[in-house]
């Protein structure tokens, strides 16, 4: 077995990018490609550094990071903690940072998983032992606090002219996001919502707890599915938006930034240091990729989805097609996000002195009415009833249980268009909510009062590591 | 070569609820549209399909009164109908339009001949104008000679080229100023996802123009079919029973492309509605300024590269060229240089993959 293309030493168990790596050296290929991306921008590295005020105090960022307990966000904590310990030892028990991890749980089962793992991370001979994590606090989220205590609104959508209205919804039951889940035709649809709420909570989380950078552990594969996965649902528009690190995110008060420090490296890359640095048992729900690893290479070369495409999702799609590609096109993930930071948000499609409006459903900007377009190009109208036999089919239809649906969409339509008001949906919300039955959702009203609502935050006791 | 249209099933078996279309609610649906997943019947298929293409013109002002439009027809499913709903289109709103029949004949013995004895029967169904001009005419070669000497591989590269340029140089022939394709969603949903996948941006922001032109050229290329589904076209084409062509051609489509169709055709199995949805994408990506680009990389010695300017002549056939020299005339040199010193008379070796095809084909055991 050959040795590593970087020190010459030691064995290599690695290959990545056409080069061999033993384990030292791959964990510092990844560790200085995240550090390059967290220091590399004066408003970053003033956040991070330790940095001294006159009179001898020194000033502590806040930093707040979506923790999935999946091999990026483990890494990034990894290499995060890495940071702060050599912070801690140059500066005497000073650092420039503080992290607030956030992490969604859908269900007690999940949320138990969580709590586990993070328990073994806190024991664990890796990180326990100085007080580094002193100066990292976990927050479990229960996703249902997207629900609870907000006015929440029946938003619908017209089955012609493809507006939008919302109505106020005030039934006795609570309403779950596993109910709204339900509701979704497909489970592209379903992941589509999932991401819009765990985004919304974590955005939120960082805004009520006055962050000033927002951590994403997003690798560049997963970056990559999402620049093409957004074009393909028709949010091409948001590219861009989602991209940005250079501005504040301005819908949750513009107090933070978002930044995707793990963009330089592959997925497959994060998965192979997962691996090499020992932290698999942390995982929740992840399959690891063993790709790279050159002990495994014969072995990894039959592996194929077993899953059927019909049964994908977008994102999964796209990535089955990155990794169709890797070998004749190895460069097309990176190709794809360097395309993606091209773009800039379409503002020029806006009427002067038009600002954007905001989607109720995912809150992102829209330059360009998407009813009006959707109006342009389908025509809903169609050819009239001719004959008495025509007439006849009609009045059964009309008697039938899918008539009386229509009917039953029909008149909630009515009341909604009589009693709501008309609010703004983007392309893909639109889409997403007409392919749903009904065409409608129970959503909360997205407003600046519901992002000052507090979250429901699962306290860990001391047993279970609060004094982290 | 006679052709005669098939003629309808006949099926009188009572209708249930759920066959009935999902538009009028009256009649047994045929087809579920792709673009909104909705079941409709033939008649509301037509008017909707109809509609759809004449709001296209209309929104984006695509004809003017008293316009010469030359139709690019190669005999297949989409021009074909294109052919069929230009027509149809101009005679029921009047749009008071000029309509010809432009075809190239690349030289593809057994795919082409074909395909334009299919625009020659067009022709007088709908009772057009119709010219031809060929790649031997324009260029000296034909497609089964260039992939003879360069090679499959790059087929589509060539014939891309040339037949671009052949479709401008026929019509200004002609007079004509406006030429129309039968380029449908499909291709330009296609043409955003291989923009983005090879990093093209040059190319990334136009990819969704439903009318290019060239600075300095007179003439324009229009998509009437921007927003229509090729499912949906071939359908229009069945129960219309119109006379198309429906071989495709037989050198292969370059890999790349073959990749993204790939992807598309999975992509439409899990979500319909994405060919659309691709375009509204590709209608949103605006590209950040170059100085805005570049911004974080250092400075480079690009500044000392020619500028572009749009409009530019092709200093050997003063066609339009961003450089010295048009991309047709570089190819031509090339192959050029391998063309045979010494032919034989009536050799026929260099005949491609249909011709072989259309004989196997006349084979009978």
């Amino acid at each position: 077995m050959d040795n590593c293309q970087r020190c010459k030493k030691q064995r290599a168990v690695i290959k990545s990018r056409k080069e061999t790596f033993c384990e030292e050296c791959f964990a510092k290929f990844v560790s200085l490609k995240q550090r390059k991306r967290m220091m590399g921008d004066d408003f970053y590295r003033d956040v991070f550094k330790v940095s001294y005020n006159k009179d001898g105090t020194h000033g502590v960022g806040k930093v707040a990071m979506g923790f999935d307990f999946q091999s990026s966000s483990l890494v990034a904590l990894d290499v995060i903690i890495q940071v702060l310990r050599e912070q801690n030892r140059q500066h005497r028990g000073k650092v420039g940072f503080e992290l607030d991890l956030v992490s969604i749980y859908k269900d007690e089962e999940n949320l138990n998983q969580f709590k586990n793992s993070w328990q073994e991370i806190i024991s664990s001979e890796r990180y326990s032992g100085d007080d580094i994590l002193n100066h990292i606090k976990i927050h479990l989220i229960d996703v249902n606090t997207f629900y609870n205590d907000k006015i929440l609104r029946q938003i619908l959508v017209h089955n012609i002219d493809f507006n939008a209205m919302a109505m106020k919804w005030e039934e006795d039951d609570k309403f779950t996001v596993a109910g709204l889940l339900k509701l979704c035709p497909n489970r592209n649809t379903r992941n589509d919502f999932w991401n819009t709420i765990v985004q919304h909570t974590v955005k939120k989380f960082a805004m009520q707890s006055h962050c000033s950078v927002l951590i994403w552990g997003h690798s560049m594969t997963r970056l990559a599915d999402q620049i093409l996965g957004m074009v393909i649902k028709g949010r091409g528009a948001h590219v861009a938006s989602s991209l940005d690190t250079d501005n504040f995110d301005v819908s949750y008060g513009g107090s933070f930034k978002n930044l995707y420090p793990m963009k330089d490296i592959l997925l497959s890359e994060i998965d192979a240091y997962t691996i090499s640095q020992g932290l698999e048992s942390y995982l929740v729900d992840y399959t690891l990729r063993r790709s790279l690893l050159i002990a495994e290479e014969d072995a990894n070369k039959d592996k194929t989805n077993s899953m059927l495409v019909k049964n994908m999702t977008i994102n999964e799609l796209v990535r089955k097609y990155y990794d169709d590609m890797e070998g004749e096109y190895s460069n097309i993930v990176s190709t794809v996000l360097r395309t993606g930071d091209k773009l800039q948000t379409p503002v020029k499609y806006l009427e002067e002195g038009e600002s954007a409006k905001k989607c109720s459903v995912c809150s992102n900007a829209i330059y360009s009415d998407p009813s009006l377009w959707l109006r342009s190009i389908t025509v809903i109208k169609g050819h009239p009833i001719e004959t008495e036999e025509e007439q006849v089919y009609y009045n059964q239809w009309k008697e039938s249980k899918v008539g009386i649906e229509t009917e039953q969409y029909m008149k909630l339509k009515d009341t909604v268009w009589e009693n709501g008001e008309a609010i703004p949906l983007c392309y893909g919300c639109t889409i997403n909510l007409n392919g749903i039955k009904g065409k409608n959702i129970i959503w909360p009203k997205n407003d600046k009062e519901e992002l000052q609502n507090v979250l429901d935050e699962y306290q860990l006791t001391d047993d279970e590591g609060e004094d982290i | 070569m006679s052709w005669a249209p098939p003629t309808d099933p006949v099926n009188k078996k009572p209708l249930k609820v759920s066959q009935l279309c999902e538009i009028c609610h009256c009649r047994k649906a045929v087809i579920k549209r792709p673009k909104n997943l909705q079941k409709v019947c033939k008649e509301c298929f037509f008017y909707v399909f109809e509609t759809e293409i004449h709001n296209t013109i209309v929104n984006n002002n695509l004809f003017q009164r008293g316009e010469k439009v030359a139709v690019g027809a190669s005999g297949g499913k989409d021009s074909t109908v294109l052919c069929y709903l230009m027509k149809l289109l101009n005679e029921r709103y009047d749009y008071g339009i000029d309509i010809y029949l432009l075809s190239i004949d690349e030289g593809i013995v057994g795919y082409r001949d074909d395909s334009l004895a299919t625009v020659m029967r067009n022709q007088k169904q709908y009772g057009l104008p119709l010219e031809i001009f060929s790649f031997r005419d324009l260029y000296n070669w034909t497609m089964d000679e260039i992939v003879a000497v360069a090679g499959i591989r790059n087929s589509c590269t060539y014939c891309g080229v040339f037949r671009r340029q052949a479709l401008d140089r026929g019509a200004q022939k002609l007079g004509i100023n406006h030429v129309v394709t039968g380029h449908n969603a499909d291709d330009m949903a296609e043409t955003v996802l291989m923009n983005i996948l090879r990093g093209d941006v040059a190319r990334l922001e136009k990819s969704t123009a439903i009318v290019t032109s060239s600075g300095g050229s007179p003439i324009k290329r229009t998509k009437p079919f921007k927003y229509s589904y090729q499912k949906e076209i071939v359908l229009y084409a069945h129960y219309k029973k119109l006379d198309y062509f429906s071989t495709e051609c037989t050198y292969a489509p370059e890999a790349f492309r073959g990749t993204a169709r790939e992807l598309m055709k999975n992509l439409e199995a899990v979500r319909p509605s994405c060919i659309i949805d691709i375009i509204r994408s590709g209608e949103n990506l605006v590209l950040k300024e170059k100085e805005q680009r570049f911004a974080k990389k250092p400075a480079t010695s690009s500044s000392s590269k020619p500028q572009f300017v749009d409009g530019n002549r092709c200093e050997r056939c003063n066609y339009l060229s961003s450089n010295k020299i048009c991309k047709a005339c570089m190819l031509l040199e090339g192959l050029e240089k391998t063309r045979a010193s010494v032919t034989i008379e009536s050799d026929v070796s260099s005949h491609g993959a249909a011709k072989t095809l259309r004989n196997l084909e006349k084979l009978s055991f």
